[in-house]
Parts: structure tokens; C-alpha cells; sequence
């Protein structure tokens, strides 16, 4: 078996021990029963899925285990049955594989080949899936509220950007749908499916990938609960807690901001140039994109409008307060 | 007259030596066929059950987070033509079974001394396999039996069967390795399949065990020695059975008690949750025992396929001439 293979079973048969006797531990609550019933569901469904597509569906299983795991610990542990600290240990134990596998055995390029006509290509050098960050670094958060301050709309992109805007808010309810549960402000979604699709519903949230099927590109095989043809519903809902956005509390300019650029890639700042996903059509950038994962053109330049220049001008129109 | 018998003599040998050099390993073909067989049979079985498991697996995947289950309120004819026909695992596995077989029968008609257009058939039929395997091509093991398929077309004359064995050895090995390799896939669908379903169970058996103990609280002790008492004390036994049956580290600890008098009904609606609790144990026991089940036949599987790829192994390097 591969050895990464038998590292997965471990943890899964260890994980499951670990959940069912947690689950009919005498104390334990039904609340906390449903709860951990939810947990093992998605650990079973995440093994079930183990080696389908290869190794970046291997990456998606460890991070479904690990969230499993982590929300369980969370909110599960405080009973007299349960041994939060082990629980917390095997959630940990998880990640670090998830990024084991994220750092050295990840294929370099996994892109289909294609140019794509959005931002949906990941900006950064290694395709770290995502781990839920507590804060924005400060150097980031001022950067981001001193672009935002000097931010303008490049005059010749003006008719264009209204477009946007005309798009976005028409399409608030369907974002508010999504995110109201999980406390994510509409607009930020409707910049990430404003770069990576276009606006268009019958493509993933995570990537523009046809809904017709799991995603191809990074982050590929999603969602991996369920069964395609995915509604755009189910598949956003996926996209947002696969990038921790229903764990993250900071929605101010700067946090938005960030989980913006996080959900593209940092890899932009290696280049020195400010991201196009959030500074596209203005003041702030001129020229150099990702024309696919990982590939890098410095002469090509963004045709989108970047998602901070979007929220630039729903303040400005006092759409946004 | 002497060149006649000369050149008879020289006939007959040479149609001796060209058939001993068909039939020389009678043998050998024979345990290649048999045991290449005995695989092909036992792939069509597990694919059968993989199949089955993925059904599980599918119907466990329509259930939504509160357990019940979901289904979708839209159809979508495009999306229905974008999917595949046939399950391209399935696809892959018959193909392996089929091209096995192939190989098989040729093997056995070498040994039983078939007829050319007998052999003609059995290159036919694997021809008409060919044609359909496009849909599994991308498949390793789709890509394997198509390759032994494509060996064992060859055979339309008797001269050429020799060649197909010689040939075909190896990528029935190959063949055998891949679907060797890929039964720790069909086993972790089987233990997440059935694991699930266990969960669920053991779900519902911790949440009656939780309602006899409410029930229990309401009600004081029944009389010492009374017919009551024997049977509420056979019930919190059992209760702590069926908990120890869950976890074999639960502790004991005594039911609760209340203040209303302990009566028959009291005891009759304790009994009733705590029988639903132990009918939730065997299907427990099926769901663990079908885990079982499987690995029993996979290790089966894989023991057939050992036995036929030694058997091909000494077939090619027979027909190599290194054989000891």
C-alpha cells in the first residue's frame, strides 16, 4: 500500500475510535451526540473518497478529516467522556500530513493548459490548501487600508466596473443566501464569483470549473460530499468553509481584503506587484497576472476588475456602509 | 521412392516437432488456464460487490446533515448525456474479467486440441471486446485487458496460438498486479460504507440507552424481592450490557431513580426501549460482518491471483526456454 495511503488509514481507524466512543459515552448530550454523529459522517464519507483522483484529492480528504476533527474538539470536548487534548492531537496530526502532502508531493502544475479569461488561476507558488489564519498580518493590514485610501477607478474602465456593480447587486440575494449562515458578508462573495466565474451560476465558486462536475482545477475535486451535477448553492457553500471563511470573524476592509487575496494566492507579493484580484482596473495596478496556476506572465495584463476596487465603489455609491 | 519415404520422414518430424512445440506444455497450459479462470471469475464477484457497495455509498450520500434523506428538486437532461453510461470501475474490472477469460480459453483450447475455426472464435470474440473498450481506455486496468485483448486477437490459426501465450504471458501479469493493486480502493469503500452505517446505528442505540435512563428517573426502586425487582435489576444489567457492547471501557454506574412508584407499564416501556436497543446490535453485527465478509474474499482474490501468475511466470519462461 502507498505509504501516505496506510498514513490515512491510520488516522481514520484512530479518528474513529476516538469519535464513537465518544458518541455513546454516557453524559454526552444529544446536541453533542448529532454533533459528532455529523463528524463521523464526514470522516467515513472523507475515506470513502481517499485515492479517487490521486494525490490532490488525498489533500482534500485530509483537510475534510482534520476540519471534522477540529470541529468536534471544539465544540464536543468539555464532556466528562471525552479526551479533548488526543482529539485536538489526531486533528493536528491530519493537518500536518494535509501539508506534508501540500509541500512535497503536490505536483508543481496541475493546470489543465488552458489561458484562462478569469482570475480563477491559483496565484501562488505552491497550492498550500487553506488553514484557518487568526488574524491579518499587520504590514497587510496597512498596505491594503493605503491602496484602499488612494484607490481609483482607471477612468477608461469606469462603464465597465458599473457593469459589475449592476451584476453584483442584482445577484445579492443569491449571495446572502449563502453566506447570511455562516456570518459572510454578501459582497465579499460576490467578488470571488464576480473573478472566478464571471457571475456566471452554472460554474464552481472555487474555481469557475463547470458545475457539471467536481472541480478539475485547484483546489480539484470539489466538492467532495455530494454528487455532481452541484447546484451553485451547494458548491459555494463548500467553496467558503473549504477556504475557513465561515470561521473567520474579521470583516473589516482590511480582513475582507485579505481573505480576498488569500483565496487567490499570495503569490503576487513575490512578484512585487500588487494582486490583480484586488487592485485590477485601478490606480493601483498596471501590468503582470497569473495566466494559469502557477504560471506567471509579467507583461499580461488583468482584463477583470479586482474585488477591492469593486468594494471601493459600492462605498463610494454608499451601497456598502 | 527412397526420396518419398525420405521426404515423409522429414514431414512427419517436422509436423512432430511443430506440434510438440504447441502442445509440449500441456501441463503448464492447462494450470494457466484453470488458474487464470479461477481469477476472471473471482473479479467479476468483487466488481459485483463493489458495485453494490458504491449503491450504499450513493444512497448514503442523498442524506443531508440532520440524517434525513435529500434529494434534488431540478433534472437537468444535459448534465443526465454528460455522464458516463457505465461506471468506467466497472467497465475497467469486466474488461479485466473478459480479457482474462480470452486469455484462458485460449490457453484451453491449446490443451483440448481445438479445431481452427474453434480458434477463430475465440480470437473473434475478443476482437468484438476490443471494439468495445474505448469507453475504458484511460483505465490502467482498462488499458492492461485491453492489451491482452489485443494479444489474444491474434489467434485465428493454430500456428499463432503459441505466440499468444508467449505474448500474452506478461500482460496477464501485469493485468493480475494492477487489480492486485487496487483492492485496498474497493476495501476502504467497503469499511467507510459499512463504518457509516455503524455510526448511525450506534447513534441511536446511545440515544435509547440515554431515554431508558430519563424513563428511569422518573420511577422510585420496586419492593425488595418482588417480581418487579428481578426484572428492573435484569434491565439495568442489560443496559449496562449493551454499553459495554458500544465501549468495553464504559464503566458501570447504577440507572437513575425517581419518586413515582416503579409499576408493570414502567417496567413494559423500559423493556420496549431497551429491546429496540439490542435489535440495533445485530444489524450492528450484519454491517461489521459484511466488513469481514469482504476482506475474507479479497484475500481470496489475491491468493488466486498469486497462484496464476506463478503459473504464467513459469509458462513464459518456458516458453523463453530458462525453465529449470
Amino acid at each position: 500500500m502507498n505509504p501516505m495511503d496506510a498514513e490515512i488509514a491510520r488516522v481514520y481507524a484512530e479518528a474513529l475510535q476516538r469519535l464513537s466512543r465518544m458518541l455513546v459515552a454516557p453524559g454526552v448530550n444529544k446536541a453533542q451526540r448529532e454533533k459528532l454523529l455529523l463528524a463521523l459522517r464526514n470522516l467515513h464519507d472523507a475515506y470513502a473518497c481517499v485515492g479517487q483522483t490521486g494525490i490532490a484529492a488525498r489533500a482534500v480528504v485530509l483537510n475534510t478529516l482534520a476540519a471534522a476533527l477540529h470541529g468536534v474538539a471544539a465544540e464536543v470536548a468539555p464532556t466528562n467522556a471525552t479526551n479533548p487534548d488526543a482529539l485536538t492531537k489526531a486533528a493536528e496530526h491530519a493537518r500536518q500530513l494535509l501539508m506534508q502532502i501540500a509541500r512535497e508531493v503536490f505536483p508543481p502544475a496541475p493546470s489543465d493548459g488552458q489561458v484562462t479569461d478569469t482570475h480563477s488561476a491559483v496565484a501562488s507558488e505552491g497550492p498550500v490548501p487553506p488553514v484557518a489564519t487568526s488574524k491579518v498580518p499587520s504590514a497587510h493590514r496597512a498596505e491594503y487600508e493605503r491602496r484602499f485610501a488612494e484607490c481609483v477607478v482607471l477612468p477608461s474602465k469606469s462603464g465597465v466596473v458599473d457593469g459589475y456593480i449592476t451584476k453584483l447587486t442584482a445577484n445579492r440575494a443569491r449571495y446572502d443566501a449563502v453566506g447570511a449562515s455562516m456570518g459572510i458578508p454578501w459582497w465579499f462573495i460576490g467578488g470571488i464569483h464576480a473573478l472566478e466565474s464571471a457571475f456566471a451560476f452554472d460554474r464552481h465558486l472555487h474555481n469557475g470549473d463547470p458545475l457539471s462536475a467536481r472541480t478539475r482545477r485547484v483546489p480539484a475535486n470539489r466538492p467532495v460530499i455530494g454528487a455532481p451535477p452541484f447546484t451553485w448553492e451547494e458548491s459555494a457553500a463548500d467553496a467558503l468553509v473549504y477556504q475557513k471563511l465561515d470561521q473567520w470573524d474579521d470583516w473589516s476592509l482590511a480582513g475582507a481584503l485579505y481573505k480576498w487575496e488569500a483565496y487567490n494566492g499570495f503569490g503576487y507579493r513575490k512578484r512585487g506587484i500588487p494582486s490583480p484580484y484586488l487592485w485590477s482596473f485601478s490606480n493601483q495596478y498596471s501590468k503582470g497576472r497569473y495566466v494559469r496556476d502557477h504560471i506567471f506572465d509579467p507583461n499580461a495584463v488583468s482584463n477583470q476588475c479586482g474585488t477591492a476596487v469593486l468594494l471601493r465603489v459600492l462605498m463610494n455609491s454608499g451601497i456598502v456602509k | 521412392m527412397k526420396n518419398i519415404v525420405y521426404l515423409t520422414a522429414i514431414l512427419g518430424a517436422a509436423t512432430i516437432a511443430s506440434c510438440a512445440h504447441i502442445t509440449a506444455p500441456i501441463s503448464e497450459q492447462a494450470s494457466v488456464s484453470h488458474a487464470v479462470h479461477a481469477v476472471a471469475g473471482a473479479t467479476k464477484d468483487i466488481i459485483a460487490q463493489h458495485a453494490a457497495t458504491r449503491a450504499e455509498w450513493s444512497l448514503q450520500q442523498r442524506r443531508g446533515d440532520s440524517g434525513e434523506f435529500v434529494y434534488r428538486t431540478d433534472f437537468d437532461p444535459a448534465a443526465a448525456r454528460s455522464l458516463p453510461a457505465v461506471n468506467p470501475v466497472d467497465a475497467a474490472y469486466a474488461q479485466a474479467a473478459a480479457a482474462l477469460e480470452a486469455f484462458s480459453s485460449v490457453a484451453n483450447a491449446i490443451e483440448e486440441g481445438h479445431n481452427e475455426s474453434s480458434i477463430a472464435r475465440h480470437a473473434q470474440s475478443a476482437s468484438m471486446l476490443l471494439r468495445s473498450a474505448d469507453a475504458v481506455a484511460g483505465a490502467p486496468i482498462g488499458s492492461l485487458a485491453n492489451a491482452l485483448l489485443r494479444d489474444v486477437a491474434v489467434a485465428r490459426e493454430r500456428k499463432r496460438l503459441d505466440e499468444v501465450l508467449r505474448l500474452g504471458a506478461p500482460n496477464a501479469v501485469a493485468l493480475l498486479d494492477a487489480l492486485s493493486d487496487a483492492t485496498p480502493e474497493l476495501y476502504r469503500l467497503r469499511v467507510a460504507v459499512s463504518g457509516a452505517a455503524i455510526s448511525e446505528i450506534m447513534f441511536e442505540q446511545a440515544c435509547l440507552l440515554d431515554e431508558v435512563e430519563s424513563v428511569a428517573a422518573g420511577f422510585a426502586l420496586p419492593d425488595a424481592g418482588t417480581e418487579l425487582a428481578l426484572l428492573r435489576a435484569q434491565l439495568e444489567a442489560d443496559v449496562h450490557a449493551l454499553r459495554l457492547e458500544l465501549d468495553p471501557a464504559s464503566l458501570k454506574r447504577a440507572m437513575p431513580v425517581g419518586d413515582l412508584p416503579y409499576t408493570p407499564s414502567a417496567q413494559e416501556r423500559l423493556s420496549s426501549l431497551v429491546d429496540l436497543a439490542r435489535n440495533y446490535s445485530e444489524q450492528r453485527r450484519h454491517h461489521a460482518d459484511a466488513v469481514a465478509s469482504f476482506h475474507e474474499q479479497l484475500i481470496a482474490f489475491i491468493q488466486r491471483i498469486d497462484i496464476a501468475r506463478i503459473e504464467l511466470d513459469a509458462l513464459t519462461k518456458q516458453k523463453k526456454g530458462t525453465a529449470p
